[in-house]
């Protein structure tokens, strides 16, 4: 009976379509819509320069991570990214709940980004209603996501690379270029550090908005044509494009908008271009803002159901969940099972909440990414398996992100501190079902058997 | 009634629709599902035993 092993094999395989492109468009897209809001709340918190800074620092966060992400994510060519990266290193406890935080990460910044439509959407006129387009563009975007990987990504590239353009149109309608006729307030362009260095910690949370899910790339190892190629391609590239999109928003918006306004606006970027007074600008930012939201919840739940399947699969969950559509050969009831969970957050329209709750389960998870990256090195140290990419001067990348991710949190505690001890709380419940209940379920062997095969045994295992 | 009003049922009515052909769609994708490993005998291998 051989062809039913195939049969059966082939229902938990995910098809290999993606390249670079679509690494950078996956990437950039779920990140973009951080620079048309949310960003801005760190000028609240650390004033215009503690912004700027905390964005440059936050982008090295990100860098780092990219890179000891993309080492790793190289070498384990399996759906779930840092889950699957988690499962090698550190066991089936962690596992769990590292894919539970990628999964809690995206599926709340999906809400997010659909509340944001709802909110834009009733912006245009006090008659609409917003809750419809929340519904209606998570369910169009997970039907999407149903139907194929490859359509959905790639009209991510497009949306994406649209609304990258728009933030270009607000900058060359300042004419920036020119300082005699630009309408950019150069002499008011920040209000320097009104809360100090401990405004500028303050402000991590939000900076982490300008990149939040960029790591996300390393989710999509596995449908990746050369996974050695557009994964290290694709992410850097993508990084490079937010740092570069993070500076031009902050100076545009610092330049058109007072500080003290900035620092509390819904769509900072949309305002920017209402502060131009040019139609073209403003209905382009219009668009712009909502391709950036939609961009970023289709990422969101392409990367949340591949944890989700990635989970499933390896039993940690039941494995209900861990079946490819025939047809589309996408995890199809992983996506349509989380798709009542956004609904259900996106109708709660509390989109700090939501959005506090996936800066924190992502920041955890960037914790442990980083002692992933200490230990995979110490496993296997390099010579020892192929790598398709080698993250340069170890150990300082990881180094780096353990302790950024540290203080982003106690950056996060001045504000949040309820939603800090809520969110772990929340963690250490389902650790305690898993331990409790689900770990009895759990094949050890079957577990770790693809990376077995591929790897030899490491020193001192 | 006006525009905008429109527009929120316009909306509303999409909501509905998308819903329903997602809804057949999965419904379909599971019943075909299900007759093929009822043909193969295989049964329902991919979900738990507990």
């Amino acid at each position: 009976m051989p062809n039913e092993g195939i049969q059966k094999k082939s229902e938990h395989k995910l098809s290999k379509v993606l390249g670079p492109i679509h690494i950078w468009a996956l990437g950039v897209g779920i990140v973009l819509v951080g620079e048309f809001m949310g960003w801005n709340f760190t000028i609240a918190k650390g004033g215009s320069l503690g912004s700027i800074i905390a964005c440059w620092i936050i982008g090295l966060l990100f860098i780092a991570l990219i890179m000891i992400t993309t080492e790793m994510g190289s070498v384990i060519p399996e759906a779930g990214g840092q889950y699957a990266m988690a499962k090698y290193l550190l066991g089936p406890l962690a596992a769990f709940n590292i894919g539970l935080m990628l999964v809690f990460e995206y599926v709340m910044l999906e809400a997010s980004d659909a509340i944001v439509v709802g909110a834009i959407m009733e912006s245009l006129n006090p008659n609409i209603d917003g809750l419809p387009f929340v519904i209606l563009s998570l369910l169009a975007l997970t039907y999407l996501n149903y139907r194929g990987t490859y359509a959905s990504l790639t009209i991510n590239f497009i949306i994406t690379a649209i609304a990258f353009f728009t933030i270009l149109v607000l900058l060359f309608s300042t004419k920036f270029y020119n300082p005699t006729f630009t309408t950019l307030h150069l002499s008011t362009l920040t209000n320097g550090l009104p809360y100090g260095w401990i405004g500028i910690i303050a402000a991590f949370q939000f900076g982490v908005w300008f990149y939040l899910g960029i790591e996300g790339t390393a989710l999509a190892a596995e449908e990746c044509r050369s996974t050695g190629r557009s994964l290290p391609v694709g992410a850097l590239a993508g990084m490079a494009t937010l740092l570069i999109g993070a500076s031009i928003t902050w100076y545009i918006c610092s330049g058109l908008i007072e500080a003290g306004q900035l620092g509390s606006s819904v769509y900072p970027l949309y305002d920017a271009a209402l502060a131009t007074k040019i139609p073209f600008v403003i209905g382009a930012l219009f668009v712009g803002t909502i391709f950036s939201c939609l961009a970023s919840a289709n990422g969101c739940i392409n990367d949340a159901s591949r944890a989700w399947f990635a989970m499933s699969r390896d039993t940690l969950i039941p494995k209900f969940f861990a079946v490819v559509h025939p047809k589309y050969k996408t995890p199809y009831r992983a996506i349509v099972f989380l798709l009542p969970i956004s609904i259900a957050f996106g109708f709660t329209g509390l989109l700090d909440q939501t959005v506090t709750f996936s800066i924190l389960s992502a920041v955890t998870a960037y914790i442990f990414t980083a002692i992933m990256m200490l230990k995979f090195r110490k496993m296997y140290p390099l010579g020892e398996i192929d790598r398709g990419y080698i993250s340069p001067w170890h150990p300082i990348p990881a180094i780096i992100t353990l302790v950024l991710s540290v203080m982003t949190l106690v950056g996060m505690y001045f504000g949040y501190w309820i939603n800090i001890i809520g969110g772990f709380a929340f963690y250490i419940l389902a650790s305690i079902w898993f331990v409790s209940h689900r770990v009895k379920f759990v094949d050890t062997k079957k577990f770790i058997e693809v990376g077995l095969s591929h790897w030899p045994r490491p020193k001192g295992y | 009634m006006n525009y905008w009003t429109m527009v929120n049922y316009v909306a509303w009515i999409s909501c509905i629709i998308l819903f329903l052909i997602f809804a057949l769609d999965v419904i379909k994708t599971e019943y075909e599902r299900y007759k093929i490993l009822q043909k193969k005998n295989l049964g329902e291998g991919d979900s738990n035993a507990e």
